[in-house]
């Protein structure tokens, strides 16, 4: 009942403790994990999966879902490393290919979530089946594109191949793998992704319209909220955060790989949900996810670090999973 | 002989509150006992743990001079109480029939499966008993608020109870159905079945109740037979104090007219209607639920569309305009389903306070909250709304004050006409003169007021002209004056009414 219960950034106090708790724990009984490389590591790994549930988070707290962001993982990278590899481009511009390929990667990321949204808010459709629609046809698209076969291999044309493999192989992991100082690019990606999205979400009218609309949709539409534009943007958001994530990706793998972020749709969903946010809709924070995904990946990195089998990983981070949203279940419930 | 129910030294407290303190309640067999008080008196919370939803911290249940322990819903239904609750308890996808025999499906022949017929026919003939007319193979979700309540009473008379709680069954109800209702009522009477019936309406209280009990703040406050008792004395009994007049309606000064409707019409249930609002004037829609008086204010409002007609606002038309455009041109709308349509129950009272406003409150797209603060504890004190702060939850507060938060939504826009969809409906004695205080000082303002609702007294008392419904179309106009009960039933029904 009262109203000014502790909040962190809107993130519920079991989910900032169990991070806590878990982070103590592992660095106790890790040693490994005290080194600097790891948490380097772990910046990284996390980077990735947490740009994309911020996008996630978005969606979710209007009650949708977006499944096609693994999809758009895999064709983002590929669409990257096209426009970055195509022999015209780099002969044009030299080192000015790299915005572009960046840019060519959002654009193709937002136009996939504008089309789940439009249509989600125009046809009516339920966010599940129309993102799991274009998972399969975005990852597709991806596919035929290649013809299977990953973008980055260099070929014959001797004059441009050697500049066009330092583009892609020094240059352009800059994004994905550099530092600046000790602090990853790409966590310093995450940071600016993170704060720009909890300002959105908290402070202007626009977020608290995303709240209204998860909250109640018809009471929203009735106090004039513009409901198919708020649902459209979500989806644009998540889109575009997922071209984001795909970008740093590519620049990990150093190509674009059609297959690329398989399931990760389900790991931004799983951080999300173990950031506190409701599948219901109508509440959660940007934070919360952020912080759901480093709950994630300190767990994998965890376990790998103890050299635990990758099929035991599965199984003791869907446990974890379980019994994190479980826990906030009967902390909510208690509540009343 | 003991009576079929004693209730005895009830208490329940949840956290922070104390809801139920030393209780006493009893009730005879064939009895139609009627439970007041002002909202958040403890009326629902004694009920629950009759029916076993809510366990008591202290006190005893006697049945026929038996103490009982209810521990579940499933006990009570098998000391055969039944209640049926204010929200709803239905399946909105399965029919009419599938709800009313829910969880004791008559089997069939066949080890499995169902025996439709027998249940649709007893479905039908529970349906018609109550005089709603209609196809029991319907899904519920294609009901009006008013046939599914319908539905919820035909499904718990089915049951056999010998104790039936209703709780506030006629919040819905036009006063058609409410004869239909009634009727029942006295015939669960004659079979010897006890009902309990939790109203805040005078009227239905005094003409089918045997007693009356009267709770305050989780206490008996006392017990009187229906015929020894005035509706000034239980007011007082339920408040604590003597309310000046229940409908304190003050005539404003009419000025220009701020709507006009002229030809409306929609296909399947609006034909031809035409009627102005001017500055400063209550104009009620009466008529029976599902008489096309909703789906009007949602048009006027552009929450749904029509096919041929012309809305002009302040002079000039509003065309194909949504819920966003008539809110620019100055129209709020006070939707009957507070909670489905009016309020976002999980934000807090000053983010719905704003919600409709909230353009105006920001610069950049950014909501400027030191403003919003401002205004929403202006609301909170000139509408004394009861919470700890703005940022206390909606779904916490009690039914009048969130009727006054959505109000407060629509001063803050500047409305120039207000829609009222059942202002008061769910909402305690106390609460609702306020609201009819508030609504005078908006026509003082010069606001006009276009309300909707199924209480004739609230009709007669507030209204400065009535227009009445019936089926889609508008039968009859009665100006202040010449509006009566029985002049406004009479148009409603399209029959004289006899007396009853």
């Amino acid at each position: 009942m009262k109203p000014n219960r502790f909040s962190f950034f809107g993130v519920n106090p079991g989910v900032l403790f169990g991070f806590l708790f878990l982070l103590v724990f592992i660095f106790i009984t890790t040693p490994t994990f005290r080194q600097v490389i790891s948490i380097q590591n772990l910046a990284q790994q996390v980077s990735i999966n947490g740009i994309i549930a911020v996008g996630m988070t978005f969606v979710i707290i209007t009650a949708g879902i977006d499944l096609s962001v693994g999809s758009i993982l895999g064709f983002v990278g590929v669409m990257t490393a096209l426009a970055l590899m195509a022999p015209d481009l780099v002969a044009q511009m030299g080192n000015g290919v790299m915005p572009l390929a960046c840019l060519v990667g959002l654009l193709a990321g937002t136009l996939v979530g504008f089309l789940n949204g439009a249509a989600v808010a125009w046809l009516r459709m339920q966010p599940f089946i129309v993102t799991l629609a274009t998972m399969w046809a975005v990852r597709g698209l991806a596919e035929v594109i290649t013809d299977g076969t990953p973008i980055g291999t260099v070929d014959s044309d001797q004059k441009l191949a050697f500049f066009r493999n330092d583009l892609l192989q020094h240059k352009f992991t800059f994004l994905g793998m550099g530092y600046m100082g000790p602090v990853p690019v790409s966590a310093v990606i995450l940071l600016i992704v993170v704060i720009l999205g909890h300002i959105l979400l908290t402070r202007t009218v626009f977020g608290r319209h995303v709240y209204a609309l998860g909250g109640n949709a018809e009471a929203a539409r009735l106090s004039g909220v513009n409901v198919a534009a708020i649902r459209i943007s979500v989806f644009t958001i998540s889109g575009a955060l997922a071209g984001v994530a795909a970008i740093l990706l590519m620049s990990q793998l150093v190509s674009g790989q059609p297959t690329a972020g398989q399931g990760y749709e389900l790991y931004a969903i799983a951080a999300v949900v173990v950031g506190g946010t409701s599948l219901f809709g109508g509440s959660g924070s940007v934070v919360g996810s952020a912080i759901g995904a480093l709950i994630i990946g300190v767990i994998r990195m965890g376990l790998n670090l103890h050299g635990i089998s990758d099929f035991w990983q599965q199984i003791v981070t869907g446990t974890i999973i379980f019994l994190a949203v479980l826990l906030d279940e009967v902390l909510r419930r208690r509540k009343g | 002989m003991p009576p079929i129910l004693r209730m005895q030294g009830i208490a329940k407290s949840f956290p922070g509150v104390k809801a139920l303190d030393d209780v006493s309640f009893e009730v005879q067999a064939g009895e139609v006992h009627a439970l007041m008080g002002e909202n958040g008196a403890g009326k629902s919370t004694l009920m629950k743990i009759l029916a076993g939803a809510y366990q008591a911290d202290g006190g005893q249940i006697y049945l026929d001079g038996e103490v009982v322990t209810i521990h579940s819903p499933q006990e009570a239904t098998k000391l055969r109480i039944e209640i049926i609750y204010q929200e709803f308890n239905l399946v909105p996808q399965l029919t009419i029939a599938e709800n009313i025999f829910l969880g004791r499906e008559r089997r069939g022949a066949v080890p499995g499966w169902l025996d439709r017929k027998t249940m649709q026919d007893e479905a039908q003939r529970l349906m018609d008993g109550l005089g709603a007319n209609i196809d029991i193979r319907t899904r519920v979700s294609k009901l009006s608020v008013a046939m599914q309540q319908m539905v919820e009473i035909a499904k718990a008379t089915s049951r056999k109870s010998r104790i039936l709680v209703m709780d506030e069954p006629s919040a819905t109800l036009t006063e058609h159905e409410l004869e239909n209702l009634y009727r029942l009522i006295r015939q669960l009477k004659e079979e010897g079945v006890s009902v309990i019936y939790i109203s805040h309406r005078m009227d239905e209280v005094f003409s089918i109740c045997d007693r009356i009990t009267v709770l305050r703040d989780g206490k008996t406050v006392g017990t009187k037979l229906t015929s020894e008792v005035t509706p000034d004395e239980l007011i007082k009994m339920m408040v604590g104090r003597t309310l000046e007049d229940n409908f304190p309606k003050v005539v404003a000064e009419v000025g220009d007219t701020v709507l006009e409707v002229e030809h409306l019409s929609r296909k399947s249930d609006i034909h031809d209607v035409s009627f102005k609002v001017k500055a400063g004037e209550v104009v009620a829609l009466a008529g029976l639920v599902g008489s096309g008086r909703t789906e009007i204010a949602r048009c006027i409002f552009g929450a749904d569309p029509y096919d041929s007609g012309k809305i002009s606002f302040g002079g000039k038309p509003l065309l194909a305009h949504g819920p966003g455009g008539a809110i620019k041109a100055g129209i709020g709308l006070v939707t009957e389903d507070r909670k489905g349509q009016g309020l976002i129950l999980d934000l807090t009272v000053r983010e719905n306070t704003t919600l409709a406003a909230l353009p105006s409150l920001s610069k950049l797209g950014f909501v400027e909250k030191g403003r919003e603060r401002t205004v929403t504890q202006e609301y909170i004190k000139s509408l004394d709304i009861r919470t700890p702060s703005g940022e206390q939850r909606v779904k916490n507060l009690s039914g009048g004050n969130q009727q006054k938060v959505v109000l407060s939504k629509w001063l803050l826009t500047q409305s120039k006409l207000l829609i009222l969809d059942e202002p008061t409906r769910g909402i305690d004695v106390g609460a609702k003169v306020e609201i009819y205080q508030l609504m005078n000082r908006l026509t003082a303002q010069g606001i006009g007021i276009l309300m909707i609702s199924s209480e004739l007294p609230e009709v007669l008392g507030m209204a400065d002209r009535v227009l009445v419904m019936r089926e889609g179309r508008m039968v009859g106009e009665l100006s202040r004056g010449e509006a009566t009960q029985e002049r406004i039933g009479e148009m409603a029904v399209g029959v004289p009414i006899r007396e009853a």
